[in-house]
């Protein structure tokens, strides 16, 4: 395995780091990982490292950067929104990848990267898979993500809340958020306002989904237990045609929204790797992953 | 080397043996002694951790304001940490105070400087200021929050973890491992008194006051909140800290 740091863009003013295997392993795609947040490209807990040498091992190249203005990659000095801003620059680093003879990407994206790889990929023919991790706001139309976010608040209150002793002793020393409370029940009454805009961004949503994977694309959804991205998921893939093939959704339990510990982390790391050399080849010198 | 339409020179690398160290160099196109005034070169010693994680932005922010101010500043990543090889509990507390020296080594041959400085964050700056006492090189030394008990770090780590999990860890922080020999690195460290040869010059910058009586040692006391305890989101800036730092470094004297 080697690493090599570089600058992507036609300005070089996005940083970060390429890792390549030992030894290429046939015609395996370069994953990208794109960042999270405001994290540096390192992800959250180093995980886009870990994850870059694990994948070097299975004959997988690896590139991970910063959007502009974070980490070491410079400013921007334009105005474009963040939502086309970062699409645009992942697609410079995919052409500069592509200069290295790089022809097909997988992209894997935590929280706010999963966002971009999701926008990328229907708009980017040499995507071919897609690793969404806790991905919320696949769209950004505030009417549909209020509504699944009120969903899933709905869903913590009335199945969890309503039979946990803890959550009436809450009550009881008044730790309850009785705002949020309040307009959750608000918002379920004047839901059959929005319902016909939330029904259609769902399926615009779920088609472009659908779309990805009918020319040949991979998904993978992995969520933790209890996080907001369990609620998209569940809406976006109840609008894809049932048992399409090419989608995998996981869900991770005790695990918080970026996969902090060493022991929630390793299981990412294991699905992304599974999932991975079972879509783009088995490993000639050890098998696939156990 | 990328130089920006603004006039700023940049560049990610690898270095040290086998190019297994991460850095990144960064300052201003012209940059020159001969244009008057010391030319002054910086590494940064950044956390490690978790604490590096979220203090990545504070540190490029520094470099930022250092270059602005006319330094060429050089961050880097110790061996098990960052972008640069191996896991963190590969390396030693010995081997980190090395990989300073190579920053250090690697700086200067992007030089001449007319000043060195070191600016050690957290750990960074127990790490800079062994370092810097074994080089006795160095003219200004700026220890900021600095972690120099490793007992106490070590507790601090663990209140860290804790605080997401509910329970201590000896093993981990925060999904970063602590192995045995590093553990036993830390529990050793303990810098009770600043080497006073340890640069020309020292600042510590600090909210919190500490009684270390090393002289000749600045001090700064500055408020707001603990941002390496800040989850990145949060873009918690410490931006007295940074601008201070920045004039001391460059003008010797504390703003």
């Amino acid at each position: 395995m080697s690493e090599r740091a570089r600058t992507f863009g036609p300005a070089n003013r996005l940083v970060g780091v390429v890792t390549d295997p030992e030894v290429a392993a046939g015609d395996r795609p370069a994953v990208v990982v794109l960042g999270a947040g405001t994290v540096h490209h390192v992800g959250p807990s180093r995980y886009a490292v870990r994850l870059a040498r694990r994948l070097a091992a299975r004959g997988f190249p690896t590139a991970r950067f910063d959007h502009g203005g974070v980490g070491d990659s410079g400013r921007r000095t334009d105005r474009l929104p963040w939502e086309e801003s970062t699409v645009r620059e992942l697609g410079e680093v995919l052409d500069d990848l592509a200069g290295e003879g790089r022809e097909r990407f997988v992209l894997v994206g935590l929280c706010s990267g999963a966002i971009t790889a999701f926008r990328s990929a229907a708009a980017d023919p040499r995507v071919v898979g897609i690793a969404l991790i806790n991905a919320q706001a696949l769209d950004l139309d505030p009417d549909w993500n209020r509504h699944v976010l009120n969903r899933g608040w709905s869903r913590q209150y009335w199945r969890r809340s309503l039979f946990s002793a803890d959550s009436w002793k809450r009550a009881l020393t008044g730790r309850i958020q009785y705002r949020r409370l309040a307009a959750v029940l608000r918002e379920q009454v004047v839901q059959r306002v929005t319902r016909a805009r939330v029904a259609a961004v769902t399926e615009d949503v779920g088609g472009r989904l659908a779309g990805f994977v009918e020319r040949g694309g991979r998904a993978l959804f992995v969520s933790s237990a209890g996080d907001h991205a369990e609620d998209y998921r569940e809406l976006v893939l109840g609008a894809v045609e049932d048992g399409r093939p090419g989608i995998r959704s996981v869900t991770v339990e005790g695990s918080d929204h970026t996969f902090t510990l060493l022991h929630d982390q390793r299981r990412l790391l294991d699905e992304l790797e599974r999932w991975l050399v079972e879509g783009w080849g088995a490993d000639a010198r050890t098998g696939p992953v156990a | 080397m990328t130089e920006t339409a603004s006039g700023v020179l940049r560049e990610p690398f690898t270095f040290g043996e086998g190019g297994e160290l991460y850095g990144f160099y960064e300052k201003r196109a012209g940059t020159s002694g001969e244009q008057g005034g010391a030319r002054t070169g910086v590494v940064i010693c950044q956390p490690v951790g978790q604490e590096g994680i979220r203090c990545h932005r504070a540190c490029r922010l520094l470099a930022r304001a250092l270059r602005d101010a006319g330094c060429g500043v050089l961050r880097f990543d110790y061996l098990g940490c960052g972008d640069s090889a191996g896991e963190e509990d590969d390396a030693r507390l010995e081997r980190w105070v090395t990989d300073v020296a190579r920053a250090v080594a690697e700086l200067r041959r992007r030089g001449p400087w007319s000043r060195l400085a070191l600016v050690g964050l957290r750990l960074g700056g127990a790490l800079a200021t062994l370092a810097a006492a074994r080089q006795r090189d160095v003219d200004r030394l700026v220890l900021w929050e600095p972690a120099l008990d490793g007992a106490r770090h070590l507790e601090e780590l663990a209140e860290q973890h804790a605080a997401l999990t509910g329970v201590p860890d000896p093993h981990e922080c925060l999904g970063f491992r602590i192995g045995a020999a590093l553990r036993e690195d830390l529990t050793g460290l303990e810098l009770a008194a600043i080497p006073p040869a340890a640069a020309e010059r020292i600042l510590v910058v600090e909210g919190a006051g500490e009684e270390n009586g090393a002289p000749p040692v600045e001090r700064l006391h500055v408020g707001g909140p603990r941002f390496w305890l800040a989850e990145p989101f949060q873009a918690v800036v410490p931006d007295r800290a940074i601008r201070s730092i920045a004039t001391w470094v460059t003008e010797g004297v504390v703003s």
